[in-house]
């Protein structure tokens, strides 16, 4: 009975101890554990994660220096770029895909915002329906594949066979003709003077790749989805699905590896700003996407770190939905337009990074209302005299304000509205709701639970302003896409479609700029501002250039340098 | 006991096919539309339906959820709707790493609430009281939010511990096993890789722990009272044993049991709770997958998620049902 009591008794213990030893051990191994040196990285185990591109593992290129640990929150869904276009994807793409055309960085990248890529110039026939591109020559694919004509006509084609992503952009497309090796004509149905803008789109796959991996008629979607081969500088080197994907250096790049660049990058999936910051700080990201607004001025002090402030193209801007009868009163819109606490909501909810706005287009953006409309202040007065003319002179509604839940910055800006309309008996109901679900209560009006105002960010893809006006103003989008406040002006209808097929710019400026000035007037909006972006780099990355397209995600790595 | 064990697997396979269901009814009844999300933020209207239908959800909802419940039953759980990848596949590489989380923030709550529990029911009141304070304190404080502040401390004042992730970004992945590192670094021999990922594990474990710990040693406390004041522990201290041996000889197996049942419920706590730390210790677990996959409407993600957890909640609790069914004879008949 005794041994066994005893044994017993202390059983516990061995847990205990177990554990007590393993935190220990943890702690121990901290000094040789967090400094592995590149020997001890080779001694390791073969890796289990699979190398997401078929090439083999070759020398690295000798310029090629150093690993870029960028932190992001969130990643890639997918690398397929014919399938899924959001800003984490195209951080990808851009590296790793290159396409006809690409979005230029830095200097003129708004007046003139694409400059060539894989095709080396192109030509545009008179009758604005024929491009004619010329290929570079000598690029290859990462698997050894030679990038030519037919290798276009491929990619074009599965854009559009696919329909999904990029697709909507190249719907004016008719048919892609291979001329020679380094020459393809492109033919649209209806002339686009702005087809150009939506050049770095056309990511271009080894058509190898594609015929290779094809199941069914899954157009290689599948083995796309985690494998990526492109022509550009970097190639996926691993993709730990929701932790990291490395980029590694393509060493027969045909821009060559002369100069600085970096060799490696190392996405890191971080979904807290505050983990980011502490990254930053320490050293172990060199790049981070998420500078929260109210660290911007700390985090500038830090030894080590940079915060880079862009004035963007984005423009955050109220909808209202006409759907509800209050809202359907232009003179309850015009009252909430002049309530709206402009100047409090870019200092407080913003903290000062932004600047007021005139129109869904930014003052930066070829064919905004710049010059023919003055940004709004608040003004009270005002307010209370256009609610005194509309259907409801004493107030009396309630409105629904919705907003994404991880951007704090609207729920502030949110509620600063409801304490500026709380004097005129008009309740404003603050409530977080996810952005697919905001889609469908926008999608469909339901009086019971529809919500009535939302912040919306109007982005430029491309340089397109016409696209972005339709987006928000036109009526045929109400509802649907960016439309949520059922915005419905056969006038400003008929200015935007004809500026969509006005190949004069000067002319076409006109027009946009006209349409803006009926939606302000209409207030179709509350277009409260224009946002500042803010990134947070350590201070030996060189070469960052902010590119405000593509909901500002463009980087090129390739142009980066480690100090 | 065989009969015992049937009954047991067949509630657990009621249970599974509830939460299925009643997951599978809320995810539809939130108006939403996943297809838009697919189709990509520019997409026209066209390719929005195109989407709905290539993903079959404009079908009537029962016909997608018989369609659902067929592909089930081959363990087939679809593709994710996001991604489209197949949802196993996503499971398969997410759900080791909660489960290690869960499950050894588990073994150390027990290892640590136990005796704690028990010391605080027999000595004195000054150690009672202080452990009775860290206990409010654990049980008031967020715990997203002690995670955050063990990571300001540890990672980014002191610098000792690594501010997230499994493993360093250098190190490689032991060879998958069981997908939990610590067995697997173990299995295949590499005490260097073993000691980076336990070394990986205490910030995210003590932030979970520590959130849970004041309740646990609480429940512990009160079950020992309760046994102390029982006839048999009078008998045992009236025949002279040493209170040694009265605690642990004859207390600590009867405090045991409801101990057990106590910890299942903890579990899912535990699980859930492991979902809010991922997030900060960038851990790739099913937590983050399912924020994201929430935030898309991946209905057949997150009914994947739901399913898996409900599994392995069960299975623990089926787990711990037997081992008290061995601690206690009666339980095997009833």
């Amino acid at each position: 009975m005794r041994p066994a009591y005893k044994c017993r008794t202390y059983l516990w213990l061995v847990p205990a101890l177990l554990i007590v030893a393993l935190i220990a051990a943890g702690c121990a191994g901290t000094v040789p554990a967090a400094v592995p040196t590149a020997a001890s990285m080779q001694g390791t185990n073969p890796t289990t994660v699979p190398a997401a591109t078929s090439v083999p593992a070759t020398t690295a290129p000798q310029s090629a220096s150093g690993v870029l640990v960028y932190a992001a929150g969130s990643e890639a869904a997918g690398l397929d770029p014919h399938v899924v276009l959001s800003g984490q994807g195209l951080r990808v793409f851009q590296n790793v895909y290159e396409a006809l055309g690409r979005h230029r960085a830095g200097e003129k990248q708004i007046e003139a915002p694409i400059e060539p890529a894989l095709a080396e110039s192109w030509t545009k026939s008179d009758d604005g329906l024929t491009y004619t591109f010329k290929l570079r020559s000598g690029v290859k694919f990462h698997d050894g594949t030679d990038f030519d004509a037919e290798a276009v006509k491929v990619n074009l084609e599965r854009i559009r066979t696919l329909n999904l992503g990029p697709a909507s952009f190249f719907t004016a497309v008719d048919t892609v003709n291979v001329v020679d090796k380094s020459t393809v004509e492109v033919k649209l149905k209806t002339p686009n003077p702005l087809f150009e803008q939506y050049l770095p789109f056309t990511f271009m796959i080894s058509p190898t790749a594609i015929k290779k991996n094809t199941e069914g008629d899954d157009h290689a979607t599948k083995w796309l989805s985690t494998h990526a081969v492109g022509t550009g500088p970097y190639t996926v080197e691993s993709w730990d699905k929701g932790q990291q994907l490395v980029l590694a250096a393509f060493p027969d790049y045909w821009g060559g590896w002369q100069g600085a660049h970096i060799q490696r990058i190392v996405m890191r999936v971080v979904p807290e700003a505050a983990t980011q910051r502490l990254m930053l700080e320490n050293g172990d990201a060199q790049m981070i996407d998420s500078v929260v607004a109210s660290d911007v001025t700390d985090l500038s002090g830090k030894a080590g770190v940079q915060v880079v402030q862009s004035k963007g193209l984005r423009v955050d801007l109220l909808a209202m939905n006409q759907n509800y009868a209050p809202l359907a009163d232009p003179n309850v819109r015009q009252a909430i337009q002049y309530a709206f606490p402009y100047d409090e909501v870019i200092h407080v909810a913003y903290n000062g990074l932004a600047v007021p706005a005139i129109g869904p287009l930014s003052v930066d953006m070829p064919g905004s209302a710049k010059g023919t409309l003055e940004p709004l202040k608040q003004d009270l007065a005002k307010a209370k005299e256009l609610l005194g003319q509309s259907k409801f002179p004493n107030g009396g509604f309630n409105l629904r304000l919705v907003y994404s839940p991880n951007l704090t910055e609207q729920k502030t800006a949110g509620l600063l509205l409801a304490e500026a309309l709380k004097p005129f008996n008009i309740t404003v109901d603050v409530q977080a709701m996810p952005f697919a679900q905001m889609i469908q209560a926008f999608g469909t009006y339901d009086e019971a639970t529809s919500p009535h105002l939302a912040f919306l960010r109007a982005s430029p893809v491309t340089a397109d302003p016409v696209l972005v006006l339709k987006q928000f103003l036109h009526s045929n989008f109400a509802g649907k896409l960016w439309n949520w406040s059922y915005y419905r002006n056969p006038e400003v209808d008929k200015l935007l479609d004809q500026a969509q097929g006005e190949s004069n710019e000067a002319k076409r400026n006109e027009l946009t700029a006209q349409a803006q000035k009926m939606a302000f007037d209409d207030a179709a909006y509350v277009f409260a501002l224009e946002a500042v972006e803010a990134d947070g780099l350590r201070d030996n990355l060189k070469g960052f250039k902010f590119n405000p397209f593509n909901y500002s995600w463009d980087v090129y790595f390739y142009d980066l340098q480690l100090q | 006991m065989i009969s015992y064990l049937l009954i047991k697997l067949f509630s657990m396979a009621v249970v599974i096919f509830s939460i299925v269901t009643t997951v599978f009814i809320l995810t539809r009844l939130v108006p939403a539309d996943p297809a838009r999300m697919v189709a990509g933020l520019e997409a026209g209207p066209e390719q929005v339906a195109q989407v709905r239908k290539e993903l079959g959800l404009d079908k009537p909802v029962w016909e997608q959820y018989w369609i659902y419940v067929r592909n089930l039953a081959r363990l087939d759980l679809g593709n994710s709707i996001r991604t489209q990848q197949p949802v196993s596949d996503d499971l398969e590489r997410f759900a080791p790493a909660s489960f290690e989380l869960a499950t050894l923030s588990m073994i150390i709550l027990l290892v640590l609430s136990i005796p704690l529990g028990i010391l605080t029911a027999t000595t004195g009141k000054i150690a009672d009281s202080l452990i009775r304070f860290v206990a409010i304190l654990g049980a008031a404080v967020p715990t997203f939010w002690l995670a955050l502040v063990l990571q300001i401390v540890f990672y980014g004042w002191l610098r000792v511990l690594p501010a997230g992730g499994r493993l360093d970004l250098q190190i490689t992945p032991p060879p998958l096993l069981t997908g939990m590192y610590l067995v697997d670094t173990l299995a295949a021999g590499q005490l260097n890789t073993f000691l980076e990922a336990a070394k990986h594990l205490i910030l995210p474990v003590t932030a979970l722990v520590l959130g849970r710990l004041g309740l646990s040693v609480r429940l512990v406390r009160g079950l020992a009272l309760e046994q102390m004041s029982k006839d048999y522990v009078r008998t045992a201290r009236a025949k002279g044993l040493r209170e040694h041996a009265v605690l642990y000889k004859h207390m600590f197996r009867n405090t045991l049991i409801p101990v057990v049942t106590l910890f299942g419920v903890q579990f899912g706590y535990l699980l859930g709770g492991s979902f809010l730390v991922e997030v900060i210790f960038l851990w790739p677990g099913m937590g983050r997958y399912a924020v994201d996959a929430i935030g898309a409407f991946d209905y057949n993600s997150v009914i994947g998620v739901t399913l898996v957890v409900a599994i392995y909640f069960t299975l623990i609790n089926f787990l711990l049902d037997l081992s008290y069914g061995l601690l206690s004879p009666q339980v095997r008949r009833g």
